[in-house]
């Protein structure tokens, strides 16, 4: 599960070029290089969680 | 998948065997340049000449025990002024002795600690300088699936990856102005001599599918990746 967040609750400056875009990151998790990578949530939210 | 690593510079350390091992061939595939290190001055000379042959890049040995207070800083510097930057580190350090929980000594704690928390603290300590001059800086500590799920006979690796966790997931946040990202690659079993060596079995992971994603963590696609713990454990973990 890819989890993101809308780009304007970011509120850093975290290379804003890619905020709110998840499709690259999903890229890994559909490659062949994902084999042992299951049943896992990846925050793609600029350090957005607190948790 | 262009990962955007060609002519980067990555170091990745206790990199001459293993999950470390996997990293810096993993990175070194993808067209960045590579420092090594690793205890054996023969393994990591041996290491560095084979991913230079088979890759390619440049390919940097600095043999030394990443443990040694000093070392962190000794090979951050070591590789910024071979290559002249630094973009990608890659944290890691060979794990404690298995042992129980209610088995440890204080000097096997002070070890593990030393080991597995302060010498990450160190490199990337060391690394931020140089790091925050990149456009693609990027920090992944390889740690454990154990900071999600502790492993009964390995205490002293479970209790120093968690407080390694902590340290990171708030250094993330302090990291963020400079745009430099920080994560954690937790690996479950792999094929490894480690794992071999302390007798664990089950179904494995190819170390060299958890080299790539960690070459990913420090991929341009992953520039919105950051203060998270990446389990590459073939689903083993069980918890939220």
């Amino acid at each position: 599960m890819v989890c993101n967040r809308p780009a304007t609750s970011v509120p850093t400056a975290l290379d804003a070029a890619h905020r709110g875009d998840p499709a690259r990151a999903v890229e890994l998790l559909l490659s062949d290089a994902a084999s042992y990578i299951t049943g896992v949530t990846v925050p793609v939210d600029g350090g957005w969680f607190a948790t | 998948m262009d990962l955007g690593l060609t002519e980067r510079v990555a170091l990745v350390t206790a990199s001459s065997r293993g999950l470390g091992l996997a990293c810096a061939e993993a990175l070194a595939g993808e067209g960045a340049h590579v420092a090594v290190t690793g205890r054996s001055a023969d393994r990591v000379h041996m290491v560095a000449n084979q991913i230079r042959e088979i890759t390619g890049v440049e390919v940097l040995g600095l043999p030394g025990d990443i443990t040694d207070p000093d070392e962190p800083a000794r090979v951050v510097e070591a590789t910024a002024a071979h290559f002249g930057r630094l973009d990608v580190l890659v944290a890691n350090a060979g794990g404690p002795p298995a042992a129980r929980a209610l088995e440890v000594t204080d000097e096997q704690v002070n070890e593990a600690v030393n080991a597995n928390l302060l010498t990450t603290i160190r490199l990337i300590r060391a690394a931020i300088p140089h790091l925050a001059a990149s456009d693609q800086a990027r920090i992944c500590a390889i740690t454990s699936s154990s900071v999600l799920q502790p492993i009964p006979m390995l205490a002293l690796s479970n209790l120093a990856r968690v407080g390694l966790w902590g340290w990171a997931k708030t250094a993330a946040q302090d990291l963020l102005p400079q745009g430099i990202t920080l994560n954690l690659a937790c690996p479950g079993l792999h094929a490894t001599d480690r794992v071999k060596n302390l007798g664990m079995s089950g179904p494995a992971g190819d170390p060299g599918d958890f080299g790539r994603a960690v070459a990913f963590l420090c991929s341009s696609s992953a520039s919105f990746i950051t203060g998270t713990t990446m389990l590459i454990d073939g689903g083993s973990t069980l918890g939220l």
